[in-house]
């Protein structure tokens, strides 16, 4: 099986407690060390970003891979994607992969 | 096992009407040669045989062994007709299947079946120049020829063995050998009795090896009609169709116009059709007279083996003319006027071509009229339209010269305009089959054919005319326009699990999504070639020369042959690209880069520009093919056509509708 880090969107996160993930979403308003993130259906993460401050998002939609814990994600690092992502298809991606984890997980 | 009662001489009775529904075996079941096949069937009342043949509708019946050997029947309505080989014999139209006996019944001595008529005198003439199952009364010849006939007798059976030769031809005299050899045993007597009449026939029948004359039927009186399925049954006796005529050639020369020819394909009662053939001094006789689409009685004609590569009919014989053939016109009732037996599109794209069809289709695309040049005869006009059906496929059908000229099919074919051909030709360009409208095609323009026309015109109105064709049946470089959308995507590893290519010697094509993983910078990349034929050509003399087009020329045109490779998730394939596409990949002229590796001999550049048009995901139509080389099988692969994945968006789209089918 691989180990590869799972995809998910802001409805499995509950399922990840502990666990290192990337979640997917457009930057949103900053609050001192952590960041919204806007996610592919509609929800919203607070990412704390205090162990990789010195990188900067350079685009408006990132994915940021991290550990979720109480309700944040602490980011270990991200990605920046283009602007033209399209959130539909990729929320029905992942919406896919968590109903078929034998295949994907 | 359950005894089987026959009606005790039925057959006689039957030629006087005197029963009603009887009861029958069936002896012998023959088939006849057209399409679909219609059966006759030796029948036995336990004491007499005769010939009877069964409308179609039991064709089924007797496809399905419904009714085979030693099968009882109850015949219910019948009709008689005097054949002079079988003498008379019994159309059945209606019947019914009493049972199956497993063995026959009664012994049924095989009997010529002389008819109760006027004709009677006639056939009996006719039975004595036959050398067939002997009549049992002869009165001349008895005894005074005894010592010339010994050796008569000889020569006799000689030409008896030869008789039996030329009638091997027809399956249906093959039953009458065993009844010859056992008649000559038993009727040896007679044969000497008959000799001076049999030489005469049988020097006749010497010229005539090939072909079964038949003789005029007497003018005035009754017509005696055959069906045209009936005329291989007859071999040296006398039959008339009443026919309508459905085509008529022109004239044609032959044999440096030294004689002169024409055809007429005939349609009967039944809906059979058989083509005719006049020649020279039939020709002046009957060509203004024949009219298309009148009927007339013909008869005294010639039966011979069709020629299929020339003739669009079915029928496996054909008539000719000839001096003994009366042709007169006649009441046109019943007779229909077309048998078109059309195909459908897709089963004509995946015959062999040469053969001629006939289709009943709707125009989806009117071609421009093109001057094209020929070799004999200077330029000439060439049209060329796509016609489509429900079977879902599409055919190019090319018109030329004049019909081309005066072709005037409205270019919008949103309405659904109707084009029926009979005996369009089918040929092949480019890997596929094509229509060429010949001289003898018949073409017609929206035609009232009845239903068959209205369920066309349903299906192009409620979704046919937006039909995307279904690529495979069209094999070959055409594909549809979004077959990277719609066409459905085998994986890489299909080829060798599915063996593709094996089957058809044109190559099958397939789809795939993959990615462009390499491009061999060490196999040949492009070829000199001839710009004319795309051949690769050989230096010689300072110049260039091409072995097809036999033409020299200073410096050849240099096209693409690269390779590839193909790679999906369940593995990888070598494909061989060509010009134009292989241009597309690269993204650069073939000249341009020949001229980069070996002119300027800029390598750095060379490998940054191949490595740049690798790793490429898109979709690829491919063909596959088998080739013999060395003893063995080997697949080659070409690429026709691809589609960068450019828009991720839209193909991610097409996946998961895709697989929404799954879940």
């Amino acid at each position: 099986m691989s180990s590869a880090t799972p995809r998910i969107n802001f409805k499995y996160l509950s399922q990840f407690e502990g666990k290192t993930i990337r979640i997917i979403g457009k930057v949103g308003e900053k609050q001192g060390n952590n960041v919204i993130l806007h996610t592919t259906d509609n929800g919203q993460v607070i990412v704390d970003r205090s162990k990789n401050l010195e990188k900067n998002y350079q685009t408006n939609i990132v994915e940021v891979l991290g550990i979720w814990n109480n309700n944040q994600l602490r980011e270990l690092t991200f990605f920046n994607l283009s602007d033209n992502f399209d959130f539909t298809t990729y929320n029905q991606m992942i919406d896919l992969s968590m109903e078929h984890k034998e295949i994907f997980m | 096992m359950t005894q089987f009662q026959l009606t005790e001489n039925a057959l006689d009775k039957m030629k006087n009407n005197e029963v009603q529904d009887p009861v029958l075996q069936i002896l012998q079941i023959k088939q006849s040669n057209t399409t679909p096949p219609k059966y006759a069937a030796m029948i036995s009342d336990g004491t007499q045989l005769t010939w009877g043949y069964f409308n179609r509708e039991f064709t089924q019946m007797f496809e399905e062994k419904k009714i085979k050997l030693y099968t009882v029947i109850s015949v219910s309505s019948f009709f008689s007709r005097v054949l002079p080989k079988r003498g008379l014999i019994y159309l059945i139209s209606q019947m019914t299947i009493v049972g199956q006996a497993d063995k026959m019944i009664g012994n049924p001595k095989s009997q010529r079946q002389q008819p109760n008529n006027q004709n009677q005198q006639q056939n009996q003439n006719q039975n004595q120049n036959q050398n067939q199952n002997q009549p049992q009364n002869q009165p001349q010849n008895q005894p005074q020829n005894q010592p010339q006939n010994q050796q008569q007798n000889q020569q006799q059976n000689q030409l008896n063995q030869n008789q039996q030769q030329n009638q091997q031809q027809n399956k249906f005299n093959q039953n009458q050998q065993q009844n010859l050899n056992q008649n000559q045993q038993q009727n040896r007597n007679q044969n000497q009795q008959l000799n001076q009449q049999q030489k005469s026939f049988n020097q006749n029948q010497q010229q005539n090896v090939n072909q079964r004359i038949s003789r005029p039927i007497t003018q005035g009186g009754e017509h005696s009609v055959t069906p045209i399925s009936g005329i291989e049954n007859f071999l040296y006796g006398q039959f008339t169709l009443r026919v309508r005529v459905t085509f008529k050639s022109d004239k044609r020369n032959f044999r440096n116009n030294k004689g002169q020819l024409f055809n007429a394909d005939l349609i009967d009662e039944e809906g059979e059709e058989i083509r005719i053939t006049f020649f020279n001094d039939q020709v002046e006789k009957y060509y203004d007279y024949l009219e298309k689409g009148k009927a007339y009685y013909v008869s005294g004609v010639a039966v011979r083996q069709a020629n299929k590569a020339f003739s669009p009919l079915k029928n496996d014989n054909e008539l000719s003319a000839n001096s003994n053939t009366l042709i007169e016109a006649c009441s046109d009732e019943n007779l229909p006027y077309h048998n078109f037996n059309f195909d459908p599109i897709d089963q004509i794209l995946v015959c062999n071509p040469g053969k001629f069809v006939s289709v009943l289709a709707i125009v989806k695309q009117v071609g421009q009229l093109q001057d094209i040049p020929t070799k004999n005869r200077g330029m000439t006009k060439k049209l060329s339209v796509l016609i489509g059906d429900q079977s879902g496929a599409v055919i190019e059908v090319t018109f030329w010269g004049d019909r081309a000229n005066n072709l005037k099919i409205p270019t919008d074919t949103e309405k659904g305009y109707v084009l029926a051909l009979r005996g369009s030709k089918v040929g092949n360009f480019n890997n596929t089959n094509n229509l060429s409208i010949v001289s003898s095609t018949q073409i017609f323009h929206n035609p009232e054919f009845g239903p068959i026309v209205h369920d066309l015109r349903k299906w192009w109105q409620s979704g046919g005319k937006d039909q995307k064709t279904n690529s495979l049946m069209r094999s070959g470089r055409s594909l549809p326009e979004n077959w990277h959308i719609d066409e459905e995507k085998k994986t890489l590893s299909a080829i060798e699990e599915e063996n593709l290519g094996a089957n058809n010697p044109k190559g099958d094509t397939m789809f795939v999504r993959a990615t462009l993983t390499h491009l061999s910078r060490t196999d040949r990349l492009y070829y000199p070639s001839c710009p004319n034929c795309k051949k690769k050509v050989q230096e010689q003399g300072g110049g260039w020369f091409c072995f097809k087009c036999q033409q020299q020329m200073n410096s050849p045109q240099y096209r693409y042959t690269m390779t590839i490779n193909l790679a999906d998730h369940t593995g990888s394939y070598q494909v061989s690209v060509f010009s134009p596409h292989a241009e597309d990949l690269i993204g650069m002229q073939c000249d341009q880069i020949r001229n980069l590796k070996e002119v300027q001999g800029d390598d750095s550049k060379f490998q940054e520009i191949m490595k740049n048009a690798e790793f490429k995901m898109g979709s690829w139509a491919l063909k596959i093919q088998e080739n013999e080389y060395e003893g063995k099988s080997r697949k080659k692969c070409t690429l026709l056509d691809f589609h960068l994945m450019d828009d991720f968006k839209a193909a991610s789209q097409i996946l998961l509708k895709e697989i929404q089918q799954y879940l």
